[in-house]
């Protein structure tokens, strides 16, 4: 999303004869192509602010006690429902004494009103048409047509802005976009023929329901099944009978059906559905005024196939399921120990290596879980990838002295890790567990791209530091050299 | 202003609708649907207009009419609402008549007969009598609400 900007900032800054550094968070922060489209003008006028009015020279700089070069930071994140975006600089600031005068000047208001006004009003009078504090007219900015454009154009897509300013210390423009046209990763299930959507934000993990076993690990209280995993007693919701979908044949009687943890609310519950498809990015769309009281449904989607799919919404399933709210431990499951780790690791995702051996990898440091066949793996200049998503991902496996590759026949799990635009792969035989290892964490024989090793339920497990493995078949995992590509 | 209304009309059952046809955008072949699980069978699901989700109104179940047998044919109006653009799903397309108000000096439309009770009561805004039936003209406005549509 920020691809363009060092370019725009560098030529820039080299006209006007500035320096300017340019941060960038949350580049991986996701929107809907037209979105992007509709915000790239507004945004590239506003980071032209920033070093046009915003960034003094250095000489200009060191007299005010700076340093000589400025800096301009874009961040992206998701909060409340909404895309944030926000563009800093630590220049000048605007000078409300001059949006007085020029409001004045330009009949905007009154003497009276301006002096009653807040600084955050005043501020909002430079989003008017023809307000322009600059002294100087360049060919860049300061002819007062600009930020009202702005504004029209994040108004267009249903957003706001807001400007901050602080007279020598700098500005902050804050531009909030509604999620509803945002793009997220979520698990498509099947219940009863049907597709949904589960966003992946609340999804906390995927157990199979076999007949074989199907009374493994469930237990039923008073006619309600529960399912215990790893300590834990989570209720069984199906899903068929939350939506209230009308019983049809063999309903109960599925050979085989999946159950799907959530977390909300601080809750988890498990939702038994029948099928399991695969994870997509999906545009989520608002529903029609009628429809969004429904609690179950967040919105929906329109799927590769051009039809459309419900998504569930994982707090009104949970508080539909008679499940009544946790403030508190929003952020974990309840019966983790409460004492903080002293391995100072957090959850870890445990699997079994190609070689048989046991590693873990921080649960931080995985985006997602790829099934594959072994046979999917295909090999380039010496090292091992794997065709995604209409990309090329390098693949790592942890460095076996031994070289006891094993079951290279059958599936392999790829725990995918993402840095920005950039992926790796590690390929492991199977995933084993999520836990939060207790033992502290033995990095006395450091070798390389292992953190150290950890003991779980009593058994030594190598913890894997992807990105220096990533390093060791030559992939640099940092957003300068592997970005670039225009989200 | 302009004397001549202009109706899009269409039957369901051997009754006979319209809707001005300002507010119908466009009628097409009844697009794949989604049900939606928690409605009533007013709510016909959602369909996917070129990238817009719409919400289907089958009118038979908005009229309290029994269910149209699935090897029967149907179409589809869009139709333009306060609230968006809506799927109405009928059971045939008639034609386009255009009314001339001066004709009846001022006095465009019949109202419903006040022993008429029923779901028609809101959705109809006048009847227009044509040699061989009545025409009902609808109000697009009233096809989706709340109290009818969740279970």
């Amino acid at each position: 999303m920020w691809s363009k900007f060092p370019r725009v900032v560098r030529d820039l800054a080299r006209s006007q004869s500035k320096q300017v550094q340019l941060e960038m968070e949350g580049d991986e922060t996701e929107l809907d192509r037209s979105l992007i489209e509709a915000i790239k003008d507004p945004l590239t006028h506003l980071v032209r602010n920033a070093i046009d009015h915003g960034i003094e020279s250095p000489n200009q700089r060191v007299l005010e006690g700076k340093s000589e070069s400025g800096h301009v930071v874009l961040r992206a994140f998701h909060e409340g429902g909404m895309v944030n975006i926000e563009i800093s600089d630590d220049g000048a600031g605007i000078d409300p004494d001059r949006v007085r005068q020029k409001s004045l000047d330009m009949g905007l208001a009154t003497r009276d009103e301006l002096q009653r006004m807040s600084s955050r009003q005043l501020m909002q009078l430079i989003f008017r048409p023809g307000l322009s504090t600059a002294r100087q007219l360049t060919d860049i900015s300061g002819r007062g047509v600009g930020m009202d454009v702005v504004k029209t154009n994040i108004d267009r897509i249903g957003g706001s802005i807001g400007i901050e300013s602080r007279l020598g210390r700098g500005t902050k423009v804050r531009i909030k976009i509604p999620l509803t046209l945002a793009i997220i990763p979520a698990l498509i299930v099947v219940c009863q023929g049907d597709r949904y959507a589960i966003p992946q934000v609340s999804l906390r993990e995927i157990i199979p329901l076999n007949a074989g076993d199907a009374t493994r690990g469930v237990e039923i209280i008073d006619k309600i099944p529960v399912y215990r995993l790893r300590g834990e007693l989570i209720p069984i919701v199906r899903l068929a009978e939350l939506l209230r979908l009308p019983r049809h044949e063999g309903s109960g009687l599925r050979p085989s059906s999946q159950l799907v943890v959530l977390q909300a609310i601080g809750r988890r519950i498990g939702l038994q559905v029948d099928e399991i498809r695969n994870t997509e990015e999906i545009v989520v769309k608002p529903l029609h005024k009628v429809l969004s009281q429904l609690e179950v449904f967040s919105g929906a989607t329109i799927m590769g196939d051009g039809r459309v799919v419900l998504i569930l919404d994982a707090a009104g399933m949970t508080r539909r399921a008679g499940i009544a709210e946790r403030a508190q431990d929003a952020s974990g499951p309840p019966p983790l120990p409460p004492q903080t780790p002293v391995s100072g690791l957090g959850e870890v995702l445990v699997c079994r290596a190609t070689d048989m051996s046991r590693v873990a990898i921080p649960l931080e440091d995985v985006a997602r879980l790829e099934q594959r066949r072994a046979s999917d793996i295909e090999l380039a200049s010496g090292h091992e990838v794997l065709p995604y998503r209409g990309r090329v991902m390098s693949l790592v496996r942890k460095q076996t002295l031994a070289g006891q590759n094993a079951s290279d026949d059958g599936n392999v799990t790829i725990v995918v890790h993402a840095a920005g635009d950039c992926l790796v792969g590690l390929v492991v035989d199977s995933v084993l567990d999520i836990v939060r290892p207790a033992e502290q964490l033995d990095c006395s024989q450091r070798q390389p791209g292992i953190l150290g090793r950890v003991l779980i339920d009593s058994q030594i497990t190598e913890v894997i530091d992807i990105r220096e493995l990533a390093r060791s078949i030559g992939v640099h995992l940092s957003n300068e050299v592997c970005g670039g590509v225009d989200k | 202003m302009s004397s001549i209304c202009r109706c899009t009309t269409f039957f369901v059952e051997r009754l006979h609708f319209g809707i001005e046809v300002e507010r119908v955008q466009e009628v097409l072949q009844p697009p794949p649907t989604t049900r939606v699980p928690g409605t009533e069978r007013v709510i016909g699901g959602l369909v996917n207009l070129r990238g817009q989700i719409l919400v289907v109104i089958d009118l038979r179940a908005r009229l309290d009419l029994p269910p149209r047998l699935s090897e029967q044919a149907s179409i589809s109006l869009i139709v333009r609402t306060n609230d968006g653009l809506v799927c109405l799903r009928v059971d045939a397309l008639g034609e386009v008549l255009d009314y001339d108000m001066s004709e009846d000096n001022g006095l465009p439309l019949d109202s419903l007969p006040d022993t008429v009770k029923g779901p028609m009561r809101t959705l109809v805004t006048g009847i227009w009598k044509l040699e061989k039936s009545l025409l009902f003209i609808l109000d697009p406005d009233r096809l989706i609400e709340t109290e009818i549509c969740l279970t």
